[in-house]
């Protein structure tokens, strides 16, 4: 089942990657989880995932400028921001930096996975 | 006579406890109001009280400054928990869905509903800290809009779209009939997304089961080049006393509605906020019991830039 897309999972909060990870193996999606923007960075570049699920408020680095970081190489990589609602100026940005879509926190797990799929087809 | 003049740029609340400290140091406030921003509350006090005048004005201005950091602070902290109070949530409701959906094992139609009762339950409690972290926030902070050209109609289908499941479960009839030829609005599209959620949120909230809930919009009559956009329902309405308080920060109209209708008290307040960020106006009509009629105006690319609005 290598054939299965990889998601390269960005997101600060165990509890919410742990969920996010479970939900995407259920559906038949190889995974690999980063909590920082460094370990995204770095973890991108060792794995090529065939999308990225990048939650924009991290601990250390600007979501922002991560994305546009993973945007910068030869191959860019589809991601897909996560944005909460209270951070409308962040959306735009993100588009900005090269992301494919932006879905708003909570997101509902169907969008998330019409998300993947869309962006891992492409 | 002397006569000093302060403008406080914070909010109600600040300038509660500033007229509450000016009354006890035993100023006389002669006039109040909000400052020409709409953000911050002008007072103008008679002669200071027996004493060292610039002593006093200078403990004034400390207690200000003072007042102006609480206040910023305060935001701060809503800001902080409330982040902190969504992380968790987001991740009930997400295991919740995987449930729901069988993706760890067959569920039977009566343990779906109850975890679809969970999720909902959930998804209200989201809601009202989404509520509390946008006030915060805007507080903490100006925001900036960023207008584009867009049709009201596709908003006003994407919040519906959001409520569906609810606009169903209460059995609401919903209809939205927009003009075809509506002209195109100018305005931030996020901030109207939020002005139309909480207006029909609340819509649905307060209107019992088989009852209805109307978007309607049109060129505005009054105001030349600006929309008018309507939201009406069924519901149990509001008393004129009230017309005015809801709008405030926490304002509910009695403690037993808020019981029944949880909400965070912020939805209107920030509908407001946003609606005035765009230069617009928003107001009610309703009688008790007979429902309510909210309205708000939004700019067309047709406002001419040099259409007095406030700033």
């Amino acid at each position: 089942m290598t054939d299965a897309p990889l998601v390269l999972l960005v997101e600060d909060d165990a509890a919410i990657r742990g969920a996010f990870t479970l939900l995407l193996r259920e559906c038949g999606y190889r995974v690999d989880s980063a909590a920082t923007g460094g370990e995204a960075l770095s973890l991108a570049a060792a794995v090529r995932p065939d999308v990225v699920v990048l939650d924009l408020g991290l601990p250390d680095a600007n979501g922002v400028d991560v994305a546009r970081a993973l945007c910068a190489g030869p191959r860019p990589m589809p991601i897909v921001a996560l944005t909460g609602r209270a951070f409308d100026d962040d959306r735009d940005a993100a588009l900005q930096a090269g992301c494919s879509l932006y879905l708003v926190k909570p997101v509902a797990t169907r969008d998330l996975l019409g998300a993947i799929e869309t962006l891992s087809k492409s | 006579m002397t006569q000093l003049r302060l403008h406080i740029a914070g909010d109600e609340g600040t300038a509660a406890r500033l007229r509450e400290l000016l009354a006890r140091e035993g100023f006389r406030v002669l006039e109040d109001g909000a400052g020409a921003a709409g953000t911050g509350v002008a007072l103008v006090l008679d002669d200071a009280p027996a004493g060292g005048t610039a002593a006093r004005i200078e403990e004034l201005d400390r207690t200000i400054l003072e007042l102006r950091n609480l206040d910023v602070a305060k935001s701060q902290f809503l800001a902080n928990v409330s982040h902190e109070l969504r992380t968790p949530l987001t991740a009930i409701v997400t295991y919740g869905e995987i449930l729901r959906d069988g993706l760890l094992g067959e569920v039977s139609a009566r343990q779906r509903e109850a975890i679809e009762s969970m999720i909902s339950s959930c998804r209200q409690l989201l809601g009202m800290i989404e509520d509390i972290l946008t006030y915060a926030r805007t507080n903490a902070r100006a925001i900036s809009l960023q207008p584009t050209e867009f049709r009201l109609d596709d908003v006003v289908a994407a919040v519906h779209d959001m409520n569906a499941s609810l606009i169903s479960r209460k059995s609401l009839r919903f209809a939205a009939p927009l003009p075809r030829d509506l002209p195109r609005v100018l305005a931030d599209r996020d901030k109207v997304a939020h002005i139309l959620g909480n207006l029909i949120g609340n819509a649905i909230d307060f209107t019992p089961d088989l009852g209805s809930v109307r978007v309607e919009a049109r060129p505005s009559a009054s105001d030349p080049g600006w929309v008018e956009v309507q939201v009406a329902d069924s519901g149990i309405g509001i008393d004129e006393q009230h017309h005015e308080l809801i709008f405030q920060e926490f304002a509910q109209v009695d403690a037993s509605r808020a019981r029944i209708h949880h909400g965070t008290g912020l939805g209107l307040a920030i509908a407001r906020k946003f609606v005035q960020l765009h230069g617009g106006r928003i107001w009610v009509e309703s009688e008790l019991g007979r429902g309510s009629r909210f309205f708000f105006t939004l700019p067309t690319p047709e406002v001419v830039p040099d259409t007095p609005l406030p700033s």
